[in-house]
């Protein structure tokens, strides 16, 4: 008798709702910093993100080396002046998904969605809000975002000499193309 | 222990499983992600202060830097402790590609030319494939245009010319501190009699970043042989560099004044022990002029 309650126990925990959990491996997260003088843009197209259909949760990673800047000083100052990537190798977001009850992956639909969580970068942590959307149409599930980032509130500074050229306001566009995870993390 | 107890644990065990994995989805992926694993920003500029740094300028960037080199400060305030005497090198550095920069010069003193070819061959990189030092090689050519004052015995073309190969071997130890090493062969096609045509030097670079901005900076060449020892000197440069977006400053003492390669490692006979310290200036600014995309 108990080694059947051990066995049962063990199988009503394997299945871990594998087939409610979304991941996308090629997230393309882009910024722009826009201002007078000069547009910035830079992405990055190996951004990683679940999203757990079960419970709402919604991360997203990337590794800020891989941005790809329109050229190697602005990637350059990028990672030495501005986000330190060897001392703050990523940037991670991790929030929920509202409302995600009725996301049905076998029905095309367009989910009108509210992103909540805590973005991390360069050592600090803030609480951010965003709209988004995630599309499902012929099995395919696509998740979009855009949202804003201050500058200031992780810490970045920019010098004097540039202030008219970095915006202190980043905007941000994530657009990831989710798969079904076949098997559990 | 009793069989409850087991059980009981093992339970307690597998509930918090699922729990713990719940932390982070991501947390294995983000393990086994590569990106970009190669270090770069070894140095601020593409040179350590006279001698090429490990640095490459980018593809599509066109570096132009304006040298100055002054008299030396011993000589007081009747000369400005030597700013009332320059000579100044013009030049623009091409990068071709991230690996390959082309670069041409010209230096006041003798109206000399110069141009060089720098190849990465290995950049610093961690992770799969990982290298511990960046590699760059650097042949280069100079030329000198003036004309001798005597116009009966005008200077062959041949006589004018020097060139230099170069290994520069380096390695960013971490994010303050990066080193480098240079195995140099200049050549000069004429030379003074006891002189050899080969010298063959040893450079030394080395920085230590002390803000996000501002690095301390050395550079120095052994110079081994072909030198007359009673006249030679081996150039040492001790300065800062000065980022400022797309500006770098590098300011400096040395006891060359030297502005290539032929230049400050054959032609340096000041020393630091006579105080013949000099004060000079790099100033490079890096223009994107690819085509707009």
């Amino acid at each position: 008798m108990k080694p059947l309650f051990f066995l049962l126990c063990l199988i009503s925990i394997l299945p871990l709702d594998a087939q409610d959990r979304l991941l996308s491996r090629d997230a393309s997260i882009r910024f722009f910093s826009t201002m007078p003088l000069e547009n910035i843009t830079a992405v990055n197209n190996q951004g990683l993100s679940v999203i757990d259909l079960k419970t709402g949760v919604i991360e997203i990673s990337v590794l800020l080396k891989g941005f790809v800047f329109p050229n190697a000083l602005m990637q350059e100052h990028f990672n030495e002046n501005y986000v330190e990537s060897s001392k703050y190798p990523r940037a991670y977001f991790k929030g929920t998904i509202q409302p995600f009850n009725d996301i049905r992956l076998d029905k095309d639909a367009v989910h009108k969605l509210i992103v909540k969580g805590t973005m991390q970068l360069h050592g600090k942590s803030k609480e951010i809000n965003s709209h988004a959307q995630l599309q499902i149409k012929e099995g395919k599930i696509i998740g979009d975002a855009v949202f804003d980032l201050l500058l200031d509130d992780f810490s970045i500074q920019i010098p004097k000499l540039v202030k008219d050229k970095i915006a202190k306001n980043i905007s941000i566009n994530v657009k990831a193309i989710y798969q079904v995870q076949k098997n559990n993390l | 222990m009793s069989a409850k107890i087991f059980y009981t644990m093992s339970l307690m065990m597998l509930f918090s499983i699922p729990i713990l994995a719940q932390e982070s989805l991501l947390k294995d992926l983000e393990n086994e992600q590569k990106g970009n694993n190669k270090i770069s920003g070894a140095f601020k500029s593409s040179r350590v202060i006279n001698g090429h740094s490990i640095e490459m300028i980018g593809a599509g960037m066109m570096d132009f830097r304006i040298l100055h080199r002054f008299g030396p400060v011993s000589q007081g305030i009747g000369e400005l402790f030597g700013l009332d005497q320059a000579s100044m090198r013009l030049g623009f550095d091409f990068g071709l590609s991230k690996n390959l920069t082309i670069g041409v010069g010209r230096t006041t003193f003798k109206k000399e030319l110069d141009g060089f070819l720098k190849y990465r061959i290995i950049q610093q990189s961690t992770g799969y494939k990982a290298s511990p030092v960046s590699l760059v090689a650097v042949a280069g050519l100079s030329v000198y245009t003036y004309k001798n004052p005597d116009p009966a015995k005008p200077i062959p073309f041949n006589d004018r010319v020097g060139s230099y190969f170069q290994m520069i071997v380096g390695r960013k130890f971490s994010d303050h501190f990066s080193m480098q090493l240079s195995p140099t062969l200049v050549h000069r096609n004429l030379v003074a009699a006891n002189d050899d045509n080969d010298v063959f030097a040893l450079g030394f670079g080395a920085r230590y970043k002390f803000t996000k901005r501002m690095a301390f900076v050395v550079d120095y060449s052994y110079v081994a042989n072909g030198l007359p020892k009673t006249t030679g000197a081996n150039p040492l440069s001790i300065g800062v560099d000065i980022e400022t977006g797309g500006h770098v400053f590098q300011l400096h003492f040395s006891n060359s004044t030297g502005m290539n390669e032929r230049s400050f490692i054959t032609e340096t006979t000041n020393t630091w022990g006579s105080g013949e310290v000099r004060f000079g200036f790099n100033l490079s600014r890096i223009f994107d002029i690819k085509k707009s995309r």
